[in-house]
C-alpha cells in the first residue's frame, strides 16, 4: 500500500465518527507524551551525515513491554517471599516505611516536575490548543492529568509486578500500594505545578525553564548523594545520622509526618481518608490555580529580560578585540560557550561530576571511609565518571553540532575542525582526573600516577568512539541520545567499565590482569581510529 | 564570458526514494549572471544547491565552480561560495558578532577584513544594536539577515541561496535584494531558488525549471515566454504553471529545453 492510499483510508476511517471532545484531547496527550518519550530517536535533525532513523515501531514497543513485565514478575515472584506476610508496625518497619516514601516521593515531584515543564512550556502546543473552543480548564487538567499518569507508569512499571506477586503469594498488606503510589502522584504532580507556577512567578518563564530542569536534576542526583553518603562521611558523621534517623522513626514520639506514614502503612482507616482527600484535594486545587495562571502565561508573549541593546562604540570595541584568534581557539571557545550558555545542558554535564563527588571525597579523605573503598576501587571510580563526562561532551561537541552544514561548506580542513572539538570534549574531565589524581597522591604516588594515566586514556577513548560514530542529534536531547541506539549506549558503557577495571586492578596490583584490560579497553577505540582518520581525512 | 558554475549530468538518488531527486542536470551561471532556480516543491532545487555547496555528493555527474572541479578541489571550491540554506545555520547560543568570528576563522579571512566587514555589514542590516544579543532572541528574519552577513562577509564569487526572503518584512527583504544587486553588479554570481516568484522575474537575468530532478526549460523571461507558448504580457507565474505542467517525457529523454 502505498503512502497516500493509506493516508486517504485513515482520513476516510477517522471522519466516520466524532469522538467527544475529551477523548480527543486524552487521545492527543498521549499520542505526544508516548511519541515524546519512544520516538526521540526518530527526530534527528537532516544533515550531510545522517540518514533519517525510523521511529521505534508500536509493535515492537508493546512486546518489549510484555516481556520485561514477565521477567520483571517472574523476578518478584523470586524475591517477594521473604517479604512478612502481615506489616507490623516496628521501628524497622517504620524506618524502611519512612526512606520508600521519601525515595518514592522525590522522584516522583522530580520526574512530575520534568514533565511539567516539558508538557507546559516546552511543546509549545499551548497557543494553538487554547485557541480552539476548548475548555481551558478541561485541556489543562487532561495534560495535568497525563502528567501524574505518566509520572505513576515508571514506577507502576517496576513495582506493581512486585504487588501482583505479592497480593497472590497472600502478602495482602500490599494490595495498598496500588492505591497509594496513584495517590502520591498526585500530590507530587500538584506540588509539582504548584513550584512550577511559583518560579515562572519569580524569574519568568524562559529562566524558569531552565531552573526547573536544573532543580528536577538535582533531585536525582541528591538521591544519589544521600545513599551515598556512608561512603564518603566521616564515621562519626554517619553514625549521628544514622541514630537520628532511628529516634525519628520510633514506634513512641515519632513526629506526626513519621506517624503518619506509619499509620497508612498499617493501614489505618483514618489515616488513610486523610490521604485521599488531601491527595485528590491538593490535586484539584493546585490544578485550578496553577491552570489559570498557565493560561495567563501561554496568552501572554513571553518578556525576554536578556535584549541588551548594544551601542555602536561597544559592539565596534568588541569587534575590535575579536577576530584575530586561530580557527583552533575560535572553534575550542565557540564549543565551550556553547555547553556554558546552555544551563539546562550544563547542569546534565555536572551531574557527573557530581556523582564523581564522593569519589573525590574518599580521594580526599583519609579517614576509614577510603580505607572502606579501598584505592582500588576508588581509582575505577575516578576513571570511569572522567571517561563518562568525556563522552557526554564529546557528544555536546560533536554529536549536537548546530551547524553542521556550515562546518562541512567551509574550505577549513576536517581535521582542524573535529581536532578542536575532541579537545574541548576531553581537556576538562582530563583537568578533573588531574584533581582527584592530586588528592590520590596525598597516600600513594604510584596510584596517583595511575589513575592519571588510565583516567586520560579512558577520556581519549570516550573521545575517539564519539568522534568515530557520532550520532548526530539536537543538544536539546541530550540525555536522550541513545534512544533507538542501544548498541552506542552498551559500546560506551562497556568502555567505562573495562578502563575503570584495567585501573583499579593496575592498583590492586593485579598487572596482567590490568593489561589484558587494557588491551582489551583499546581494542575499540584502535579499530574505530581508522573511522577518526577517515572522518578528518582532508577532501585534497 | 566564463562559467561561475557548470553543471554536467547531475544524478542524485536517494536510497528507498522511487526516482532520482536530480536527474542528468546540466546548466551553467555565468560569471556575473543573477540565476534564479524554480520548480514546485520536491523538483530537486535544494538537493541541487547542497551539491553545489559542497554538502552532498553527486552519485554522477560533474561540478565546476569558477573552473574548479568540485570533486576534485572541494576545499578550492568552497572557498569562492557561500551557501545560505532555507533554515538559517546559527547558533541560538552565540552573538551575532562570536558568529561572524567562527566564520571569518572557518574561511581564514584576514582580521583586519573580517573586522571592517562586519561592522559594515551588522550596521547594513541594522543588527548592531542586537549584535551581543544571543540568537536565540531572535526573529526569523534577524536570523535570516545574520545568515546573510555571514555569507557576505566571506566574499564569495558565487552565492548559493535557497529562499533567501523567508521571513523578511518588506524593508529587510529589499535590502536583502539590493545587497544581492551589489554582489552581481561587483562581477559576483548569484543562484537562487524561491518560491516569490515576482523576485526572480525581476531580478533574475535567466531563470531555470526543474521538476522531477530534470531541468524542462531554461532562457531569460521573453524566452520562457516562447517556450511557454505565452503571450508577451505573460508573467513568470503564468509561464511557470503552464511549463510545469507539461508532462515529462515517459522515457527519461529529456523534455523540450530552451537554451
Amino acid at each position: 500500500m502505498t503512502e497516500t492510499s493509506e493516508a486517504r483510508e485513515r482520513i476516510a476511517a477517522g471522519s466516520l465518527h466524532s469522538p467527544p471532545l475529551w477523548w480527543v484531547l486524552v487521545r492527543h496527550e498521549w499520542r505526544l507524551t508516548i511519541r515524546d518519550y519512544f520516538n526521540a530517536a526518530g527526530r534527528r535533525r537532516k544533515t550531510t551525515a545522517t540518514v533519517r532513523s525510523k521511529p521505534i515501531g508500536s509493535k515492537r514497543v508493546v512486546i518489549g513491554l510484555v516481556v520485561v513485565q514477565l521477567l520483571l514478575h517472574g523476578f518478584a515472584a523470586a524475591v517477594t517471599w521473604w517479604f512478612p506476610r502481615q506489616w507490623h508496625d516496628t521501628g524497622v518497619t517504620r524506618m524502611t516505611a519512612v526512606a520508600v516514601f521519601a525515595f518514592v516521593s522525590t522522584f516522583m515531584l522530580s520526574s512530575a516536575m520534568s514533565r511539567v515543564v516539558a508538557a507546559f512550556h516546552e511543546r509549545r502546543d499551548l497557543d494553538l490548543l487554547l485557541s480552539a473552543p476548548v475548555s481551558p480548564m478541561l485541556l489543562l487538567t487532561i495534560r495535568t492529568g497525563t502528567v501524574a499518569i505518566a509520572t505513576l507508569s515508571t514506577f507502576a512499571f517496576f513495582v506493581y509486578p512486585f504487588i501482583d506477586v505479592g497480593v497472590i503469594l497472600g502478602r495482602w498488606w500490599m494490595a495498598r500500594l496500588y492505591v497509594l503510589l496513584p495517590l502520591i502522584a498526585l500530590v507530587m504532580t500538584g506540588i509539582a505545578l504548584s513550584l512550577t507556577d511559583l518560579v515562572v512567578r519569580l524569574v519568568g518563564l524562559r529562566r524558569a525553564r531552565v531552573g526547573l530542569q536544573v532543580f528536577s536534576a538535582l533531585i536525582g542526583a541528591s538521591i544519589y548523594l544521600v545513599t551515598q553518603a556512608a561512603r564518603f562521611l566521616p564515621p562519626r558523621v554517619s553514625q549521628d545520622m544514622q541514630q537520628w534517623f532511628a529516634s525519628i522513626t520510633r514506634v513512641d514520639d515519632a513526629p506526626w509526618l513519621v506517624e503518619f506514614i506509619a499509620r497508612v502503612a498499617r493501614g489505618d482507616v483514618a489515616a488513610w481518608a486523610a490521604l485521599i482527600v488531601v491527595g485528590i484535594g491538593l490535586f484539584v486545587v493546585t490544578v485550578r490555580q496553577a491552570c489559570r495562571r498557565f493560561v495567563n502565561v501561554a496568552q501572554t508573549p513571553e518578556a525576554d529580560s536578556r535584549v541588551v541593546r548594544a551601542s555602536h562604540a561597544i559592539v565596534s570595541a568588541r569587534i575590535a578585540a575579536g577576530f584575530g584568534r586561530s580557527l583552533f581557539t575560535t572553534l575550542l571557545i565557540k564549543e565551550w560557550r556553547l555547553i556554558l550558555r546552555a544551563p539546562q545542558l550544563l547542569s546534565q554535564v555536572l551531574l557527573q561530576i557530581l556523582y564523581l563527588m564522593p569519589l573525590l571525597f574518599v580521594a580526599f579523605s583519609n579517614g576509614n571511609a577510603g580505607r572502606a573503598w579501598g584505592p582500588g576501587a576508588l581509582s575505577a571510580g575516578i576513571v570511569a565518571a572522567s571517561a563518562t563526562l568525556a563522552t557526554a561532551l564529546a557528544w555536546l561537541a560533536i554529536s549536537g553540532e548546530d551547524a553542521p552544514d556550515l562546518l562541512a561548506g567551509s574550505p577549513s580542513r576536517a581535521a582542524t575542525i573535529v581536532g578542536p572539538k575532541i579537545v574541548a570534549a576531553t581537556l576538562p574531565p582530563v583537568v578533573l582526573v588531574f584533581v582527584a589524581s592530586i588528592g590520590v597522591a596525598t597516600r600513594s604516588i604510584g596510584n596517583a600516577a595511575i589513575v592519571l594515566v588510565f583516567g586520560i586514556l579512558a577520556c581519549a577513548s570516550a573521545a575517539i568512539l564519539a568522534a568515530a560514530s557520532p550520532t548526530p542529534g539536537k543538544r536539546s536531547d541530550f540525555q536522550r541520545r541513545h534512544r533507538g541506539r542501544i548498541g552506542s549506549g552498551l559500546i560506551e558503557a562497556f568502555q567505562f567499565i573495562v578502563w575503570a577495571a584495567a585501573a583499579g586492578t593496575a592498583v590492586a596490583g593485579l598487572w596482567i590482569v590490568a593489561i589484558v584490560l587494557t588491551i582489551l579497553a583499546l581494542v575499540m577505540p584502535a579499530l574505530r581510529l581508522p573511522r577518526v582518520f577517515g572522518l578528518i581525512r582532508d577532501d585534497d | 564570458m566564463s562559467a561561475a558554475l557548470r553543471v554536467s549530468q547531475l544524478v542524485k538518488h536517494f536510497a528507498g526514494a522511487d526516482r532520482s531527486a536530480v536527474d542528468r542536470l546540466s546548466f551553467t551561471v555565468a560569471e556575473g549572471e543573477f540565476y534564479a532556480l524554480l520548480g514546485p516543491n520536491g523538483a530537486g532545487k535544494t538537493t541541487t544547491l547542497r551539491m553545489i555547496a559542497g554538502l552532498l555528493a553527486p552519485d554522477l555527474g560533474r561540478i565546476e565552480v569558477e573552473g574548479i572541479d568540485l570533486r576534485q578541489s572541494p576545499r578550492d571550491a568552497k572557498r569562492v561560495v557561500a551557501y545560505v540554506p532555507d533554515e538559517p545555520m546559527l547558533y541560538d547560543k552565540l552573538t551575532p558578532i562570536e558568529y561572524l568570528e567562527l566564520i571569518a576563522a572557518l574561511w581564514q579571512i584576514e582580521p583586519r577584513i573580517a573586522r571592517d566587514e562586519a561592522t559594515r555589514l551588522l550596521d547594513l542590516l541594522g543588527l548592531m544594536p542586537h549584535a551581543l544579543q544571543r540568537c536565540e532572541t531572535f526573529s526569523r528574519g534577524m536570523r535570516q539577515k545574520l545568515v546573510l552577513a555571514g555569507a557576505l562577509i566571506r566574499a564569495p564569487r558565487l552565492l548559493i541561496l535557497d529562499e533567501p526572503l523567508t521571513g523578511l518584512d518588506a524593508e529587510a527583504a529589499r535590502l536583502a535584494k539590493d545587497l544581492l544587486n551589489v554582489h552581481v553588479e561587483s562581477g559576483g554570481s548569484v543562484i537562487l531558488t524561491t518560491h516569490i516568484l515576482d523576485v526572480a522575474e525581476r531580478m533574475a537575468e535567466r531563470i531555470g525549471l526543474i521538476r522531477a530532478g530534470r531541468l524542462i526549460a531554461e532562457g531569460t523571461l521573453t524566452e520562457l515566454r516562447a517556450a511557454a507558448s505565452a503571450g508577451q504580457d505573460a508573467t513568470l507565474e503564468e509561464v511557470f504553471l503552464d511549463l510545469v505542467a507539461t508532462p515529462l517525457a515517459a522515457d527519461g529523454a529529456d523534455a523540450p529545453v530552451v537554451r
